[in-house]
């Protein structure tokens, strides 16, 4: 039980092999560290890894978790987290979604839950309130996600997964609702448990502790990102496929296997196209006024539309041109349960090996006719989707091509080209769960996307990079959508790129690195809160904790740190192997001549590691101590600096 | 002439994607562009349709005029590129041939 508000104040623990369940322990000081979401997973995770452990390991934990602003009205606070051993990279991954299950979940009086074994047949586990039913369904054998939704209705939503979940590609999904949680192969490691679905069904909510104070916060919150630029009007009006038309000006589209940042066609795979020719509508998660979901039809049904990412990457990078197949494939990926990312990386990758001979798939850049079929071969593991849906690192193992094989410690890289914006390089080459634009703190919303700092140079980036991350990571943790963080870029910069006040802000953060460290190291001199950063006023309101500014973005820090230690636990090499991205990247300039334009990587890891107060990589014991990480013992066998 | 490509919440306010202007700078292309969007918020049919058949311009709808808040602080505040680069200057000069883009912050994932 808990005596913050806010929370529902357990946590439920559910054993697929023993088909019992019993409630995990968790107590306030737990939840007052972690805040919740991905934090409070990896931190569960955390006392549990072993080395070895790997994603199929009977006693790998899945851990799905919400935050204490899910369920609450607070702006777009509806997401949950799922939590585990990848398959696709061998280390920790989270996978955030905003679909209706963490609100389903809490409303069962749940603020998350662990679940470890595995079935002997195809399983839905049932929550009703306290209740957990366990069902044997093997006749939901191969169902496609949209069919599963469609048996359940009444404000039951499952979280599900499709036939790629179950025949494990590595880069499954889980899904709730139309929504994703996508990367790192969760979706495998729910097939590997045999477990098909969960539905979750309450009548419970979290009491608030200051309701009036939390309605005056949101009401607030709405209106900064309604006023704001980027989240009240170009993600509500292009959705996050407006982005083409930016990034190709700022040469970090990824064409052809991220050979270049720019694609002569973009203008019909663009937001704009989208918007003009096919949107049918805006949608939303649950209490989101940015609504930058588009709704488009295929085959006369209304179903969610693609992603930047998704028509960057079956786009540009593989030289398709049109849009109306990626609509599709966006769909026909959804139904049959797998992260488009990792897909199309991996599909962009087989492409190039055809190119340079050395691998006979069949799949040419350009070629489209035929992806379809590929999809299928995918998820169910047949002919050449045997080998893809292991994904690019493995696929570079087995026929070579590592210097371009895109990808960071195995997960495909987004649709931002790094050589045009190196700070992005940097996130991506040090993002905990590997290649992801979000988890590397999003750089290139400063560099070229929203401000205009230089995105060639190395000054400032990894200062930067690292309070990015640590605040997604907090807002995260608090069930918040990292979209929102954007808006705590102060509108009237973000409007005014040619200011005289713009330009001086974009100066500045080239040289903001001494302050951004001293606040780094003594986050506890923040001890306010300002209406800028909405997300430790909302927790405090919701909960009655007293976060201020520097301690919300220490449980940041915490996280983060936390994630990096489970990772060297299961494996992750420290030293000049730990953060890396491929050598096109890093040793190929984007424009032939233009030696700005390739990711100086070991220049700025090397002031990043200095400001997290790591050593080639790892958190050292001064940084545990400080953030007040308690190391489990396994740790001390491989943990380089376990002795201190 | 100068070929303007227009992008993001840019497009969806003026209700411009493509123009082909004669302007001198940057500054020259807003007021090309203020001076058009002015005679779609009169909703006058001819020039409507004068403009419908201008083959200059790509039309898409007329606009109305109650901007809403942030659309007010977007459109001079264009992000601008001209052939390819970066521009920070509104006053820069243009010579025929030039390609201008014009675009909205923006960020996502």
């Amino acid at each position: 039980m808990t005596n913050l508000k806010g929370y529902m104040g357990k946590v439920l623990f559910v054993d697929l092999t023993k088909k019992t369940h019993s409630e995990f322990p968790w107590t306030d000081e737990d939840r007052k560290r972690t805040i919740g979401g991905k934090i409070m997973a990896a931190d569960i995770l955390l006392q549990h890894i072993k080395p070895g452990m790997k994603a199929f390991d009977e006693d790998n934990w899945l851990v799905i978790t919400t935050g204490p602003l899910t369920r609450c009205k607070t702006p777009s606070s509806t997401r949950f987290n799922i939590s585990t051993v990848s398959p696709l990279t061998g280390i920790l991954t989270s996978s955030n979604c905003g679909g209706p299950f963490g609100r389903r979940l809490k409303k069962c009086g749940w603020d998350a839950m662990v679940i470890t074994g595995k079935a002997s047949e195809l399983t839905w586990i049932e929550i009703v309130d306290d209740s957990v039913t366990f069902h044997d369904v093997p006749e939901m054998k191969g169902m496609l996600t949209g069919e599963i939704n469609k048996q359940f209705k009444g404000g039951v939503s499952p979280l599900t997964i499709g036939p790629a979940g179950e025949n494990k590609v590595l880069y499954a999904g889980v899904f709730s609702g139309e929504r994703t949680a996508g990367r790192g192969g969760v979706g495998a490691v729910f097939g590997d448990k045999n477990l098909k679905l969960i539905t979750a069904q309450g009548t419970k909510d979290p009491e608030i502790y200051d309701k009036e104070k939390l309605d005056k916060i949101t009401e607030e919150w709405k209106m900064q990102l309604l006023r704001h630029p980027i989240t009240g009007a170009q993600l509500s009006k292009l959705g996050t496929a407006g982005l083409v038309a930016p990034m190709q000006a700022h040469r970090i589209l990824a064409t052809k296997n991220f050979s270049d940042g720019r694609f002569d066609a973009f203008e019909k795979v663009s937001g704009e196209e989208l918007t003009e020719k096919y949107l049918v509508g805006n949608g939303n998660c649950y209490s989101c006024p940015m609504r930058c979901e588009r709704r488009v039809k295929v085959d006369g049904k209304n179903v969610k539309g693609p992603e930047l990412e998704t028509l960057g990457l079956f786009g540009p990078n593989i030289l398709n041109d049109d849009i109306e197949k990626i609509l599709r494939w966006n769909y026909e990926l959804d139904e049959l349960g797998m992260d488009t990312i990792s897909c199309a990386g991996s599909i962009a990758f087989a492409m190039e090996l055809q190119e340079k001979g050395m691998w006979d798939s069949g799949l040419e850049f350009g070629k489209t006719d035929n992806i379809s079929d590929v999809f299928k071969l995918i998820a169910y593991r047949e002919g050449i989707g045997d080998i893809l849906a292991d994904g690019t690192k493995r696929m570079s193992e087995k026929f070579g091509g590592k210097e371009f094989a895109i990808h960071a410690k195995g997960m495909e890289l987004a649709a931002y080209e790094p050589r045009g914006a190196v700070g992005q390089g940097l996130g991506y080459a040090t993002s905990n769960r590997g290649g992801c634009h979000l988890n590397a703190g999003y750089m290139v919303v400063l560099e070229g996307l929203g401000l205009n700092m230089n995105s060639y140079t190395a000054k400032g980036k990894a200062s930067l990079s690292i309070m990015f991350q640590n605040t997604m990571e907090a807002a995260s943790a608090a069930g918040c959508c990292v979209f929102t963080s954007y808006a705590v870029l102060p509108w009237f910069i973000v409007a005014k790129p040619t200011s005289m006040l713009t330009r001086i802000v974009q100066q500045v953060f080239k040289f903001i690195t001494p302050i951004l460290y001293i606040g780094m190291q003594y986050p506890d001199i923040l001890a306010l809160n300002i209406p800028l950063i909405q997300y430790p006023r909302a927790i405090n309101a919701a909960t009655g904790s007293k976060y201020t500014m520097g301690t919300f973005i220490k449980a940041g820090s915490y996280g983060y740190n936390v994630e990096r230690v489970c990772n060297i636990i299961l494996g992750l090499p420290v030293g000049k192997d730990t953060d890396t991205l491929p050598k096109r990247l890093t040793d190929e300039e984007q424009v032939p001549g233009n030696k700005k334009t390739k990711v100086p990587l070991d220049k700025m890891k090397r002031s990043y590691y200095i400001i997290r107060g790591w050593k080639d990589g790892a958190p050292t014991m001064r940084m545990i101590k400080r953030l007040g990480i308690k190391l489990p013992d396994c740790a001390k066998e491989v943990y380089p600096y376990g002795k201190g | 002439m100068v070929k303007v490509k227009i992008f993001g919440v840019i497009r969806t306010t003026t209700g411009f994607s493509y123009l082909e202007t004669d302007a001198k700078t940057v500054n020259g292309i807003f007021e090309v562009i203020s001076w058009r969007m002015a005679q779609g918020y009169k909703e006058d049919k001819e020039e409507l349709e004068r403009m419908k058949n201008d083959p200059n311009v790509k039309y898409i709808k007329p606009k109305n005029p109650a901007l809403e808040y942030h659309e007010k602080l977007q459109f001079k505040d264009a992000v601008v590129y001209v052939n390819g680069e970066r521009c920070m200057r509104k006053g820069r000069k243009l010579t025929d041939g030039d390609e201008v883009w014009l675009l909205s912050p923006a960020a996502g994932g």
